[in-house]
């Protein structure tokens, strides 16, 4: 394997943990979002450290970064949506806090 | 050391170290910021990686639009009424998040030093040895009207990855434009006001403007008297001359 790209696979790793305890440590939902942004640029960079393994022996396809962009322009559709919902509940009650917000309705 | 090993050193280092910082910072606009660096870390080792398109939109999309869009949220949130953003994680919280966490970087460290060297999609798609999963999906080339041709571009070079997309994966591309509209619309709805408020506030608003109907305000609250001041200035004049 490349150096870098085994590198990358292991800092891929590392950055999804780091989100995965931010998700789980925090209460706020703003924050767990920024959280699996992490996690989502992790599993980018892992798709860009495979291509670039790949790359020589797959008939040079570039196959991972495009799947990576698909990934941040859902990232982005997820983003407003979630961010939209937390303003909305925010708008009908003081405490967003995850561990809190417990009903569908009123 | 090549350069490009150094690069890719320095900017993993700053990017763990932007994201331990998001996670443990107290203050959210830092933790943002954090991120932010985060991604430009990110993004040169995507450059690294001969991703320059994904480094540029690395930048744009993430760094210039999706944080902006968490920005504004936050400083929402820290509004007088939000009276403390952040409270101390719960201890069960801290508790399960240590466990799995370790139990899941083990793992990932396992699959990372010993699973990958067994996987290829050799053995999950139909391939001769020494052919290429295009081939062996038969899958052809598109005619390439520029000079030069695709395997001749360094790695990554835009062209080679709008033709990509814009081939193989069009579908998906296509796809991902209606996501993103129902997105836009779903976000429109949701954070919307309600309803009735909403035709409320038109109702009233035409009322102060052409002066001629007057609709009570839905909340005659007691501290409103500033904010709508104003309103209810013109409001009460347009009373007394009905």
């Amino acid at each position: 394997m490349i150096p870098l790209v085994s590198n990358s696979l292991i800092l891929s790793a590392v950055l999804f943990t780091i989100g995965v305890v931010g998700v789980m440590i925090h209460r706020h939902p703003v924050m767990i979002f920024m959280c699996v942004e992490l996690m989502l640029n992790a599993a980018n960079l892992s798709l860009v450290a495979f291509n670039k393994q790949h790359y020589a022996e797959n008939w040079h396809a570039v196959d991972g970064q495009v799947y990576a962009f698909m990934v941040i322009a859902i990232a982005a559709a997820e983003v407003a949506v979630g961010l939209a919902i937390i303003v909305s509940l925010f708008k009908r009650r003081a405490r967003v806090d995850v561990d809190e917000v417990n009903q569908l309705r009123n | 050391m090549s350069g490009e090993s150094i690069i890719w050193w320095v900017m993993a280092a700053l990017a763990v170290a932007a994201a331990a910082g998001m996670v443990t910072s107290k203050n959210p606009v830092h933790s943002a910021l954090w991120l932010v660096v985060n991604f430009i870390g990110l993004a040169m080792i995507y450059l690294v990686l001969s991703a320059p398109m994904l480094f540029a939109v690395q930048l744009i999309v993430y760094a210039g639009a999706i944080m902006v869009l968490f920005l504004f949220v936050v400083w929402f949130f820290m509004s007088p009424r939000a009276r403390q953003f952040m409270r101390p994680p719960l201890r069960s919280q801290l508790l399960f998040g240590g466990v799995l966490s370790v139990l899941l970087l083990g793992l990932l460290a396992y699959a990372a030093f010993t699973g990958g060297s067994n996987m290829s999609f050799g053995e999950l798609l139909p391939a001769e040895p020494g052919q290429s999963v295009n081939e062996a999906m038969n899958l052809t080339r598109p005619e390439d009207t520029a000079s030069t041709p695709l395997e001749e571009l360094p790695m990554g070079h835009p062209r080679q990855v709008g033709t990509f997309m814009f081939s193989y994966h069009v579908l998906p591309f296509t796809l991902t434009s209606l996501v993103l509209l129902a997105a836009l619309l779903g976000a429109l709805m949701v954070a919307r006001d309600e309803l009735e408020e909403g035709i409320g506030n038109f109702k009233r608003y035409a009322a102060v403007v052409t002066r001629k109907r007057v609709i009570r305000p839905l909340k005659p609250a007691a501290g409103a008297a500033t904010a709508a001041g104003a309103d209810a200035e013109v409001t009460a004049k347009a009373e007394g001359q009905a």
